[in-house]
């Protein structure tokens, strides 16, 4: 495996120790159905409702039109807008479960409101569950923020899981550097058998699980979740509801107030910064989902979905882009092997997975990112 | 390169002149080469809007590193802008990542050979007055190009370059390893230890493999073909060096090298855009 990479950040920029919210959004926006079958026929949503598979009206509204949207992909994609009235009526009310540590495995995944999670739980013969609490992108601290507000809740949830499973282990991987999450865990972990802290070094894309799980030996039979993963199983277990808020962060040097926002899934970003952010932010670039693996996008057409992870406004810096000088650190640094170059001069198809290092590492500082997205080579 | 430069004045310049060899004027004549270089290669970048890093000044400088002693300004000037003007208008345009620096080195070996004026000691080296040992070799004494008699300044140089992220060591390690095998090799066969001694810091073969042999544009990128670089490199440089001379044997081998490697670039190209098309 290739040996990962410590990336250079800029040690103060840092998210305020409160979490933010925003859960009253004036519409909220939903994608349209794969297949037009599953449309909805129904003008009025109510919180909760099921719309189509894996997904959830967000607040109780009534549908006044379609409106095309940018997915924090880039991908524009036909929303139903709904307005909010506020009224947070639900279809169903399920009452909240005292305790969960008892709960048979079908029961836990018959709880499951997201079919994917369902699938990652169907194994039986599973020797380690692997939590991944690492947020990757530099400046984004979703899952940091997500544990430390919800440690008890994600504890309580594996140890359900752990109960289901004999002779299994739950490891929670955290960067090393991420003192206050590791001494919140250290807290509480003493009254849960079985589950064990892992603490890696401070590398780009370890908290992925193909690097994760050779970073930490894990042999066969895993199950690997992400912290918030297993969060969104705890509501939908213990609380019986489904996921429909998400924590995204604010942040980067081009804006004084960095935040860690409580959003419902299908707010529109403007609606947000329109609150947040009213000063003019011209002068920043804008990465959705990070500076690595984002893209940058128009904020005015983009909408919280659940891979929405955060925006980072960095200022404004001169990079001359320059021509390729040959020196192979973007083929050498590819943590799968890849050879960017064959992209970028002749608009080959190359295997890529999207991290950003290539052009992260470029001195021509040439995006070769845009080349490996399919865009027209030189 | 700035204190080679200044060794390669000391040794070139200020020794003769305080040994009464050179006149005051002739104690700065040497610097004439590398401003030569540096200035022809700012004009090319200026007329011909050359914005790459490795650009044609600091071509034009290296180049007037490593040129032997008795190298005629003007036959200088002429070359380096002859080169210049190859790799702007042939090389670069096509892509061609050929070392037109080894090229002009071998180039101006065949013009001074032709002329008989192909020399690498100064005027202190050719009158003997001093006997050096091979320690003061290794110090800088060695007779070698202008500003490249001082091993182990390149030496230095070599581990200060080691941290820079775009350098590729990987080359210099090798190549020098597979060298180093076939001089072994060589002076356990001669039973000449004093030969190993001689050349195992030849400050020709140590310019040439820290500065010439990583330049980014000329070598390969991907750790395949980085193997084979260095590999053709390290074997082949004894055997030149004894077949011609060991000033420009290493070069020899790097233009191998680079020519093997334009062809793994050719053959691969074709095969690329025939699955394209």
């Amino acid at each position: 495996m290739t040996k990962l990479m410590k990336l250079d950040k800029e040690n103060e920029i840092q998210v305020k120790n409160h979490i933010e919210e925003y859960l009253t959004p004036d519409f909220v926006f939903v994608p349209f159905p794969p297949k037009k079958e599953d449309l909805k026929k129904e003008v009025y949503i109510k919180k909760g409702e099921l719309l189509y598979k894996n997904v959830y009206a967000p607040v109780s509204g009534k549908l006044i039109k379609v409106e095309n949207c940018l997915l924090p992909s880039g991908k524009p994609t036909n929303f139903l807008v709904y307005a909010n009235d506020f009224q947070e009526k639900r279809e169903k009310i399920f009452p909240t479960r005292k305790k969960i540590s008892n709960l048979s495995k079908e029961e836990i995944v018959e709880s499951l409101y997201n079919t994917h999670l369902k699938e990652k739980l169907n194994y039986n013969n599973i020797s380690t569950i692997l939590v991944s609490g690492i947020d990757d992108e530099p400046y984004i601290e979703n899952e940091s923020f997500l544990q430390r507000e919800h440690t008890k809740d994600i504890l309580d949830l594996l140890d359900a899981l752990l109960n289901n499973y004999s002779n299994c282990k739950v490891y929670i991987a955290l960067k090393n550097t991420d003192s206050k999450t590791i001494m919140i865990y250290h807290n509480l972990l003493g009254s849960y058998k079985n589950i064990e802290l892992k603490l890696v070094e401070d590398l780009f894309l370890i908290g992925k699980e193909p690097f994760l799980v050779k970073y930490l030996r894990i042999k066969n039979d895993f199950i690997f979740l992400k912290a918030s993963e297993v969060y969104e199983m705890y509501l939908n277990v213990k609380k019986r509801i489904p996921f429909l808020e998400k924590y995204i962060t604010i942040s980067g040097n081009g804006i004084q107030r960095r935040l860690l926002l409580k959003v419902k899934l299908g707010t529109k970003v403007i609606e947000i910064f329109k609150k947040f952010y009213p000063e003019n932010l011209s002068d920043c670039v804008l990465y959705v989902n990070g500076m690595m693996q984002g893209v940058q996008l128009d904020l005015n057409q983009l909408i919280v979905t659940k891979d929405l992870d955060g925006i980072i406004l960095m200022k404004k810096q001169k990079k001359i882009r320059r021509k390729c000088i040959k020196c192979g650190k973007c083929i050498r640094i590819c943590p799968i092997h890849s050879n960017p170059l064959l992209a970028y001069k002749l608009g080959m198809n190359v295997r890529c997975i999207h991290c950003g290092l290539c052009t992260y590492i470029c001195p021509s500082y040439i995006p070769l990112y845009k080349y490996l997205n399919g865009d027209k080579y030189e | 390169m700035i204190l080679l430069l200044f060794y390669g004045w000391y040794k070139n310049g200020w020794i003769p002149y305080f040994q009464h060899f050179y006149s005051l004027s002739h104690l700065f004549l040497i610097f004439l080469y590398p401003l030569c270089g540096f200035g022809i290669g700012i004009l090319f970048d200026v007329v011909f809007k050359n914005k790459n890093p490795f650009n044609n000044k600091f071509y034009g400088f290296l180049f007037s590193l490593f040129v032997p002693i008795s190298t005629n300004i003007f036959i200088f000037l002429l070359l380096v802008t002859f080169l210049l003007f190859l790799n702007t208008f042939l090389f670069d345009k096509k892509d061609w990542d050929f070392n037109f620096i080894v090229f002009g080195k071998l180039l101006l070996f065949f013009i001074l050979f032709c002329m008989k004026s192909y020399e690498y000691t100064n005027i202190l080296e050719k009158s003997q007055l001093f006997v050096y040992t091979y320690i003061d070799g290794i110090l800088g004494h060695q007779v070698s190009g202008l500003f490249t008699s001082n091993a182990l300044l390149i030496l230095f140089s070599f581990s200060v370059l080691s941290f820079d992220l775009y350098y590729k060591k990987d080359i210099v390690f090798y190549g020098y390893v597979f060298y180093l095998i076939t001089l072994l090799l060589y002076a356990f066969y001669q039973s000449d230890m004093q030969f190993l001694l001689n050349h195992l810091f030849s400050s020709d073969i140590l310019f040439a493999l820290v500065f010439i042999a990583p330049l980014s544009s000329f070598s390969p990128y991907s750790n395949k073909r980085i193997a084979i670089y260095s590999t053709i490199l390290g074997f082949t440089i004894l055997p030149f060096s004894l077949l011609i001379n060991f000033h420009e044997g290493i070069y020899i081998s790097l233009l191998l090298a680079n020519l093997f490697i334009l062809f793994l670039n050719v053959v691969q190209m074709r095969i690329i855009r025939a699955k394209i098309s």
